[in-house]
């Protein structure tokens, strides 16, 4: 299996398109398809294998070394980077061992640890570039290259490695990133902060006179209330969600901005910014976790909310109003398009014909906005379902279309005037990465084409051979990640004894049962 | 650590959560709906739960779809056959709770304020299964007991109701913004460890969210036997803006106070080990001024 590409993402001013293939981004100009930057994240160390550790200590993660720099493929006319020569062998001899360390991972059934890139986001000049990886909880940012300057290159200013796995980010107002973590807490860190870790300034201890004994006491009492996030750089608490936060997306109108959350347990919460201490409103109307928010900009008063998720429908809200204006359902669509994904496992397996039962095998692995519609895409499934207002209706969506794909979505990125859509696939038999689709304002459609960038993208992007053996894992961590994120209960069982935070928040849990059970 | 407000410990402390044994069960089939007070020993269970683990819980999905009426069947009609939850509870607006008492334990604080505050309902919230279903026995029981004539106070119980679910993810699930008068938090458990804080029941986020259930002006009342986690909820919800720490004058004379250190049965054992008791309520401020 070719890796496919997990994240596609499109800047329309700056004519750029980026792709991440596991831990790789790649960066095109969106007109030419022109390859103009590559850069690979830092592997990390397996901590299921012990012998995987001598290679990555040359390149500790996530500390970002001078390997951890954007390469240009060839930029013509660009300065050659002082010291050229002793660069290049580095990153020949990182790219080697990368290839070593990287059959030692993949080779172990644990594996995963490969730091895939889990999502991509430009500043709305298009000047910086924020993405978060796996394995390594970081967020990166990268000063981007365009116009004059331009010469291919992506420089990584910062390293900012969070403690836990970052869920989702968004960018405010080009100087802001609010990163929220999977255990549910939202930061606002700055947008540039060159030194990746300001180490906290360690309390210099000094002879204490009686006088001071006093003072020292409440500062001691003041630091047992403190809680230690654990970031060594600037960093701001926003909001936190008791549950995974799986979705960021803030939405300003006027002089006002909102910040919309979801998270695992099925709630939407909007909070006020900056004065994020003032919950402005939960929607509640999911039975499934929400894992996507979109606020179309074709509703000019951005009125709308889109949400999905873990349910087999998609719900546009009058969020101001803290109203359900439409709830969709999207399996009849699916049914239609690709029956495999709904067909009862096995033949004599009764149809779960459960009227008003949800359909478990439908969720929405993404929303994206086309211009006066929506594209909703169903994880496991080679569709994209078109949603569109008429001019009969302009204030409801209705299904329009579907889009046929050789592979299954992964991702989308819509840039161009025309517009246009570049869709990355799971499309193991015709080797396609990407596909390219135009509007067809006469026809009203979506038509597939071949054009400059999904030609280049799917011959440029570097070919990452995964071994079979791995395709699972592959599969769950990096391509399809978001049925993951359903409860599963047996049949009278009272709790789910596992932390969806994982296997080590769960031991911590039991241990401080047993202690509390001791003390 | 001699003074902890960890609740008991269970005798069957290895036992999976929600596990019972015959004995327990066998008990509690024959004393459903007894008028008799239950025995808080059949209905022990494991001192914490994890507060972020997938519960099998039941909880509505809004507070539109909270049927009220199971809890407060004097105060609400029963739903009939043909309505769906949302018909039915818009016609139950004329009361709301007002009161909610989180990680109530075995129920002290809603069982002695309910005859205090009559005309006004209160719910008491509990993670752990077993001790929900001993406060709902037990409630149960005082309502038998006065329809039968043996009340002690006079008291029905029509006001008071218990409810399963995880107040740190599920709150805005049951009520609406601003709908609560009071909230409690007695003797919550202490989570030593710093790296645990951030499962305390009282965090900058979790501030925020109970702000957000709670009307300006309402209360937020915490009491605690352990001095680090009464620093700690009085720093945090001193910190937060909409928040204001209540002085001890404007705190005279207020029922909540006393029964919350005198009648749970944290402050009563705490009482009886001679242990301090921290105090400390916050007034819900008016949100600040938001113009475009
Ligand atoms: C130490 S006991 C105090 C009981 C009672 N308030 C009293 O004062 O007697 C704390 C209670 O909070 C419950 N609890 C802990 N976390 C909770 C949560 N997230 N939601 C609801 N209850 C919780 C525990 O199960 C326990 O019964």
């Amino acid at each position: 299996m070719i890796h496919p590409i997990q994240r596609i993402h499109a800047h329309d001013s700056s004519d750029r398109i980026y792709t991440a293939t596991s831990n790789t981004l790649h960066v095109f100009r969106a007109s030419t398809g022109e390859l103009l930057s590559t850069w690979t994240a830092p592997l990390v160390p397996n901590p299921n294998v012990p012998n995987s550790q001598p290679v990555a200590a040359s390149t500790p993660a996530p500390e970002p070394t001078s390997t951890d720099q954007a390469q240009s493929p060839a930029p013509p006319g660009s300065p050659a980077p002082p010291a050229a020569g002793s660069k290049k062998r580095k990153l020949a001899d990182q790219q080697g061992e990368n290839k070593k360390l990287r059959s030692s991972k993949w080779t172990n059934t644990q594996g995963g640890c490969n730091n895939a890139i889990a999502k991509i986001q430009t500043t709305e000049d298009g000047r910086w570039l924020v993405v978060a990886t796996m394995e390594d909880k970081a967020i990166r940012v990268f000063k981007v290259s365009v116009g004059e300057e331009e010469g291919g290159l992506l420089e990584c200013l910062s390293t900012r490695a969070l403690p836990k796995r970052v869920g989702d980010f968004a960018i405010l107002n080009t100087d802001t990133i609010l990163a929220g973590d999977k255990h549910g807490d939202v930061f606002a860190l700055p947008l540039q902060e060159r030194s990746s870790s300001i180490p906290k300034p360690a309390p210099t201890p000094h002879a204490l006179i009686p006088a001071d004994v006093r003072e020292a006491a409440a500062a001691e009492k003041r630091k047992r209330t403190e809680i230690d996030y654990a970031l060594p750089f600037t960093h701001r608490f926003v909001l936190g969600h008791v549950s995974m936060l799986l979705r960021i997306l803030p939405i300003a109108i006027g002089k006002k901005t909102w910040i919309v959350t979801g998270d695992r347990d099925e709630h939407i919460r909007v909070t006020r910014w900056p004065q994020s201490f003032v919950i402005e409103s939960f929607l509640l109307g999911h039975e499934g976790f929400v894992s996507s928010l979109l606020c179309p900009s074709w509703r000019t008063e951005k009125d709308w909310l889109v949400s999905a998720g873990g349910d087999d429908y998609i719900i546009v809200w009058k969020w101001r109003e803290g109203k359900i204006g439409q709830k969709l359902p999207l399996k009849e669509a699916v049914d239609a398009a690709y029956p495999a994904l709904t067909a009862p496992e096995t033949e004599d397996a009764p149809e779960t014909g459960d009227e008003g039962k949800q359909n478990d095998k439908i969720v929405v692995n993404g929303l994206w906005e086309v211009p006066g519609g929506i594209m909703v895409g169903i994880e496991h499934a080679p569709i994209l379902l078109f949603f569109t207002t008429t001019p009969e209706n302009p204030d409801t969506l209705t299904l329009t279309s579907t889009i046929n794909l050789p592979g299954n979505i992964l991702d989308v990125a819509v840039f161009g005037s025309e517009p246009r859509m570049l869709v990355s696939v799971d499309a193991a038999e015709s080797k396609e990465l990407v596909t390219a689709w135009k509007f067809d304002s006469g026809a009203k459609e979506w038509v597939s084409v071949e054009d400059d960038i999904s030609k280049k993208v799917n011959g440029e992007v570097t070919k990452v051979e995964v071994p079979d053996d791995m395709h699972d894992i592959v599969k769950s961590n990096v391509l399809y990640t978001v049925a993951t994120l359903r409860k599963t209960f047996r049949e009278g069982e009272d709790t789910r004894n596992r932390d969806p935070r994982g296997k080590e928040a769960e031991e911590e849990q039991q241990q401080e049962g047993e202690d509390a059970m001791k003390e | 650590m001699t003074s902890t407000s960890a609740c008991p410990a269970p005798s069957t402390a290895g036992a999976p959560a929600g596990g019972r044994t015959g004995k327990r069960k066998e008990y509690r089939i024959v004393r459903k709906g007894d008028v008799k007070l239950p025995k808080k020993k059949f209905y022990r269970q494991r001192a914490h739960a994890n507060p972020f683990s997938d519960h099998n819980l039941e909880y509505p999905h809004s507070p539109d779809q909270m049927d009220w009426s199971t809890h407060f069947p004097a105060f609400f009609p029963p739903r009939n056959e043909s309505e769906t939850t949302a018909e039915h509870s818009s016609t139950q607006l004329q009361k709301q709770v007002e009161i909610a008492d989180i990680g109530c334990g075995f129920g002290g604080l809603i069982v002695s304020l309910g005859p205090k505050l009559p005309d006004t309902l209160m719910l008491g919230m509990e993670i752990r299964q077993q001790v929900t279903e001993y406060v709902e026995e037990r409630i149960i029981a005082l309502r038998r007991q006065y329809e039968e004539g043996e009340s002690e106070n006079g008291h029905n119980y029509q006001n008071i109701s218990v409810i399963r679910g995880n107040a740190m993810k599920f709150l805005p699930n049951m009520f609406h913004k601003g709908q609560l008068r009071k909230m409690f938090f007695c003797f919550p458990d202490p989570h030593f460890k710093a790296r645990k804080h951030k499962a305390r029941i009282i965090s900058p986020g979790l501030a925020s969210e109970y702000a957000y259930i709670v009307k300006p002006g309402g209360i937020i009342y915490t009491i605690t036997d352990v001095e680090d986690l009464h620093n700690w909820m009085a720093r945090h919800l001193e910190d937060h803006p909409l928040f204001d720490r209540m002085t001890p004058e404007e705190l005279e004379g207020d029922v909540c106070v006393e029964t919350m250190m005198g009648d749970t049965e944290e402050g009563k054992k705490v009482t009886r080990n001679n242990g301090n008791k921290f105090v400390a309520c916050f007034r819900r401020r008016e949100d600040p001024e938001w113009s475009d």
